[in-house]
């Protein structure tokens, strides 16, 4: 994995929902975003200063899943995030 | 300079208790204090004698003149309902329209300022109305109390809180008055306050007065509403307004822990229709109706919460009423209840 560590914007509130879904709210461009919960752990990792590799090691230790196909999922999620603007460099 | 900063020379100072916050209303004189006043004795703000009033969680001050300047840059601009532009950052709140200014500055205000302005401003009853509830609204936010356009009612044999959303006209005072005239309790027809407590969410009554069409006024669609005194809505040419306690005389409740959250609509089908909605489609639902939430940063963390925690406490379903719910009254009654879900009950808040 090719990913420097990020943490959240500030604008960005997240909230859970239940079943360890959540909702993050981007004050900046007032969209919102449905995440469901390895996204939410994911993202709950980065508002810990979670390095991505932290964060693969805490995706394997709560699902079964490789760490080859976590390392993918949480690639894809921070790009995401990465894309639209709700986090940054720490 | 910011004159801000100087000390107001203070005339009226009153006290309020609103959903178990204190509120204190600080005026130039008795002009500048009266329209809020005014409509505070419609809502269910409770004044307080000075000397017994705690200390205030938030202040609004109300002064003539303009505002000073305010720093724009890193601000976010945009027009809001009436031509009013607002103005908003991570720590400053402003509002403007008709002459009027309000204003709330600096991390973790809780006071908000309001300047009348010029007074050569055509200054309607609508445009003071509109500027009240504004200040107050933004007051509201700063002390943790969110605005919701939403009924709610308690459903008798549960206690289960159930709450009405929906844009003016979607059916919410005349579903409201029927299950009261059905002996449910009544919390609003129209307006609540959410507040955090104990990890959930409780809705408290903003408005005392319920609003009807004059149709369904005049086809009297609760006994007795034709015998009521009602007066004009001033900014809603078909609708009337009354006292609810004249109609229901033991109804009224002052707060309740939501447990079924209904997206009403008026649908004007014969057969009224119901759907469940995931939790993700009923948040995305109540950001919508809640751009506060969303545009006024300082308040938007907990606003965002409020609004998250009613979504996970409730039930929640899109309402397409049809005309099988109007006038009926028994028939709305047990149409409500069949969606509050068996084991909701009240919850101590």
């Amino acid at each position: 994995m090719n990913l420097e560590t990020l943490i959240p914007s500030d604008q960005v509130v997240c909230v859970d929902l239940s079943g360890g879904e959540g909702v993050l709210v981007d004050l900046n461009s007032k969209k919102y975003f449905q995440l469901n919960e390895t996204a939410m752990l994911v993202w709950r990792g980065l508002e810990r200063n979670r390095a991505p590799e932290e964060i693969v090691g805490e995706l394997t230790a709560a699902y079964d899943v490789t760490p080859e196909r976590a390392a993918e999922s949480v690639e894809r999620l921070l790009r995401e995030f990465q894309s639209r603007k709700i986090v940054k460099p720490r | 300079m910011d004159t801000s900063s100087f000390p107001l020379r203070l005339a009226r100072r009153k006290h309020y208790a609103v959903a178990s916050r204190s509120l204190c209303l600080e005026a130039e004189d008795e002009e500048a204090s009266r329209p809020f006043e005014r409509i505070y004795a419609g809502w269910h703000l409770h004044p307080r004698e000075a000397d017994t009033a705690p200390e205030p969680d938030v202040t609004i001050r109300v002064r003539r003149g303009s505002p000073p300047p305010l720093r724009t840059d890193g601000l976010e601009s945009f027009e809001t309902a009436g031509g009013w532009l607002c103005r908003a950052g991570e720590n400053t709140y402003s509002h403007e329209g008709r002459g009027f200014s309000i204003r709330a500055v600096g991390e973790g205000a809780r006071r908000v300022d309001v300047w009348l302005g010029d007074t050569g401003q055509q200054r309607t009853p609508l445009a003071f109305a509109r500027l009240v509830f504004e200040a107050t609204s933004a007051a509201f936010r700063r002390c943790g109390l969110f605005d919701l356009h939403a009924a709610a009612c308690i459903e008798p044999r549960s206690g289960a809180c159930v709450l009405l959303a929906g844009p003016s006209g979607s059916g919410k005072s005349t579903l409201t008055m029927q299950l009261a005239a059905r002996g449910w309790q009544y919390i609003s027809d129209d307006s609540l306050l959410l507040a955090e407590a104990g990890g959930g969410v409780e809705a408290w009554g903003v408005r005392r007065a319920f609003a009807v069409t004059k149709e369904a006024h005049a086809a009297e669609l609760v006994p007795g509403l034709k015998d009521v005194e009602t007066k004009a809505v001033p900014f809603d040419p078909l609708k009337l307004r009354f006292h609810p306690r004249d109609l229901f005389p033991e109804g009224f409740r002052e707060k309740g822990a939501p447990r079924v959250l209904f997206f009403a609509s008026l649908s004007h089908e014969r057969e009224s229709r119901c759907r469940e909605l995931p939790r993700w489609e009923a948040m995305s639902r109540l950001l919508r109706m809640c751009p506060w939430a969303c545009y006024d940063r300082a308040a938007a963390r907990g606003y965002v919460a409020a609004l998250a925690a009613l979504a996970r406490q409730c039930v929640c379903h899109e309402l397409r009423a049809g005309t099988d719910l109007l006038g009926d009254l028994d028939y709305a009654a047990a149409y409500v209840s069949a969606h509050v879900p068996a084991g909701a009950h009240a919850v101590s808040v």
